[in-house]
């Protein structure tokens, strides 16, 4: 940390090289798309970096980045909001006409390429990208990285109890919006 | 739809009572799921999964939903993510981030050299000077020794040479 804070370059190469795909795994998944992710998690380091000297050492350092993380992903995911918005507003005939833009920015799969892909694994994640996003961000520090209530909850500065009940929502949709799409009966 | 669900449909239920028998299913395979029911109440859900056909096969999917997610793959980040970062810091920075390791110990900085080439300049000049300038304060120290020693009382004075 002291190599950190005196902006030793070897030290940060480290710490990217450490962390860097844990950071973009949890990206992607709030994100769902792999461009958008790997923007965010590069800023996501940057601001790690301009910020280093705020880390005060009482928080696990993971927390603090993923707090960073899921930030970033937040406010990417109402910015693409926005912006699709607004597109959709000013072009009502896109070009990609076979490429569905969802309100969250990640693009539905055709169903050609999802038959080929793991069925059930595709409509997870489709089913994770519906989810509203302070649902998302819980299911995939809680579910995907297996962090704990306590963890979660500093990571987004809610209580745990709030934790709870946002995950238990989240399953119950994302669950509903599986089963409409998904035949466990010929699946398995 | 499931088999339980399909059985719900068949009974006389409202829709309100329906959607809160769901609820309350899953709230159980939730709690259980992950391990917040009390020792006897862990009893009963699973003598009621043993039991209920309809039961076992909605936990199962839940099961399914919730393994899927944990086994989704792990996306790495692509092969040149730490160079992307560093140029990003570089640039954003004007090249000042990582200024103070990169000077003094990849390069020689620009102020030493400045100081240096200074120095150089400085002791060129004065070595091209001092032959004319020793030269002069010889002539002023030159005293013509032939004048007379009277004081200057005979009118003559010390000269200098050419």
């Amino acid at each position: 940390m002291r190599a950190l804070r005196a902006r030793d370059e070897d030290a940060f190469r480290e710490l990217v090289n450490l962390y860097q795909h844990k950071v973009f795994n949890i990206v992607f998944r709030i994100l769902n798309d792999r461009q958008e992710a790997e923007d965010v998690a590069q800023e996501v380091f940057i601001t790690v970096f301009k910020h280093i000297d705020q880390f005060r050492g009482d928080a696990k350092f993971s927390t603090w980045l993923y707090r960073i993380a899921t930030n970033h992903a937040r406010n990417r995911i109402k910015y693409l909001s926005r912006r699709a918005r607004k597109q959709h507003q000013d072009i009502s005939d896109t070009p990609e006409g076979d490429m569905e833009v969802n309100p969250l920015g990640g693009a539905v799969s055709r169903p050609d390429k999802q038959a080929q892909a793991n069925q059930l694994e595709e409509i997870i994640q489709e089913g994770l990208s519906q989810l509203q996003s302070e649902h998302r961000e819980i299911v995939v520090l809680r579910d995907i990285e297996n962090l704990s209530y306590q963890e979660i909850s500093e990571i987004t500065g809610l209580a745990e109890g709030t934790v709870k009940s946002r995950l238990f929502r989240a399953r119950v949709a994302l669950k509903e919006f599986v089963q409409a799409r998904y035949d466990f009966q010929e699946g398995s | 739809m499931t088999q339980a669900s399909q059985n719900q449909d068949q009974q006389p239920t409202s829709p309100g009572l329906l959607d809160a028998l769901h609820e309350e299913q899953d709230l159980l395979f939730n709690a259980y799921f992950e391990g917040d029911l009390t020792a006897q109440e862990r009893e009963e859900f699973e003598a009621k999964l043993d039991e209920d056909d309809g039961f076992r096969r909605d936990y199962d999917e839940f099961v399914g939903i919730m393994s899927g997610l944990r086994t989704l793959p792990f996306e790495f980040a692509p092969d040149d993510f730490v160079d992307k970062v560093e140029s990003r810091i570089r640039r954003r920075s004007k090249g000042r981030f990582f200024a103070e390791n990169y000077l003094y110990t990849s390069r020689v900085p620009y102020e030493v050299i400045a100081l240096v080439m200074m120095v150089v300049m400085a002791a060129a000049w004065m070595m091209m000077e001092a032959p004319r300038d020793s030269g002069l304060r010889t002539a002023d120290l030159t005293i013509d020794k032939s004048a007379p020693r009277d004081g200057g009382q005979s009118g003559e004075k010390a000269t200098t040479k050419p």
